[in-house]
């Protein structure tokens, strides 16, 4: 084998001493993520609200879990179950990991939205899925705490109407942090790599 | 054997249904608990030489159904009632979630997965109503 002169191979040693300091370091930085990191961007969260089981809850329920916070209404046919189908099948990629997340399901439309209703839609889409329920002033705060909005139409003659919503899903770590936002066109694959992550944290 | 075959064609219910210049094909309905309003997905194809205008669609599965369109603004999420959508020739119209969808109220009969509902098509432009059967599908269908 041919050999390179002491000076050439100082500098080869060089290069290659500063490409290990560099891997090191880029592999102490967060990988990216795929969705939207919104990390401080919004507040922990928090409210007061009654689950479809009639029973009352808060934020401080669902530490330890990975939790999607999501402003839809059940008589809502098209992008709600749109939504949650989506989520429904990233739960479903993770397998056993799904068991530490919980998709938060507010309605905006409490008078129609009542508890049982409520609890028979959200069980359609998974074990994972709550559905939560409250008077419009906590709705007013949490959806102005997110800078989100609802509005609702007119009741028709035969007092149907439709309901305006975000289509944002909030995502929480297990400590009530926000880390990221997902809106309408994400992926079920892409929603569930992120979502391993922030389980395995 | 006929009997076979009839059954066979019972079993088959993503054929496409055609009627004269028209192709109705995946049509199905999202199926949501109790008496939810649920949204009705197809896709039609204009094979003709004449534009062709949806005007609506009537169940005898459903007491009423109209015709709306999800709408993104700013982040915010609304539908729109339609009345009216041309088909021009040589093309096809999506009813597909997110978009254009039959928005199905006051079910006439419960409904499961796997059930068909025939969903007759308002057309005109000359071209006679269209019956198309539409599958019951899960809510986490996608």
């Amino acid at each position: 084998m041919h050999k390179l002169p002491t000076s050439h191979r100082a500098v080869a040693g060089m290069i290659i001493g500063t490409a290990l300091i560099l891997m090191a370091a880029c592999g102490n930085q967060q990988q990216p993520w795929a969705l939207k990191n919104i990390t401080g961007l919004m507040p922990d969260l928090s409210f007061q609200l009654t689950r479809d089981d009639g029973k009352p809850v808060t934020a401080a329920d669902f530490h330890g879990t990975v939790a999607l916070l999501y402003f839809g209404y059940t008589h809502c046919p098209d992008v709600c179950p749109l939504t949650l189908a989506r989520l429904a099948q990233a739960l479903q990629q993770m397998g056993p990991m799904a068991q530490q997340v919980r998709v938060l399901f507010v309605s905006v439309d409490p008078a129609r939205d009542t508890l049982p209703s409520l609890h028979r839609y959200v069980q359609t889409f998974g074990p994972e899925f709550v559905g939560l329920r409250g008077p419009d002033t906590e709705l007013r705060a949490l959806t102005k705490r997110y800078r989100v909005t609802y509005g609702r139409d007119k009741p028709d003659s035969q007092g149907k109407y439709q309901v305006s919503h975000s289509s944002a899903v909030f995502i929480f770590d297990k400590t009530g942090k926000v880390r990221l936002l997902s809106n309408g066109d994400d992926k079920a694959v892409t929603i569930a790599a992120d979502l391993k992550r922030l389980a395995a944290e | 054997m006929i009997k076979a075959f009839v059954l066979l064609l019972c079993l088959v219910p993503a054929l496409p249904v055609m009627a004269g210049d028209l192709t109705a094909r995946t049509a199905w309905i999202r199926l949501l608990p109790g008496d939810l309003p649920l949204g009705g997905y197809f896709e039609l194809h204009n094979g003709g030489k004449r534009p062709v205008t949806l005007t609506g669609a009537s169940s005898p599965a459903f007491r009423e159904i109209q015709m709306h369109k999800s709408v993104s603004r700013n982040g915010s999420e609304s539908m729109q009632r339609v009345t009216d959508i041309a088909v021009s020739p040589g093309t096809s119209l999506h009813f597909a979630p997110g978009g254009y969808h039959l928005m199905m109220f006051d079910r006439t009969h419960s409904l499961k997965v796997g059930d068909e509902v025939r969903v007759r098509l308002e057309l005109s432009g000359g071209q006679p109503a269209m019956t198309v059967r539409f599958v019951v599908k899960p809510a986490t269908e996608q």
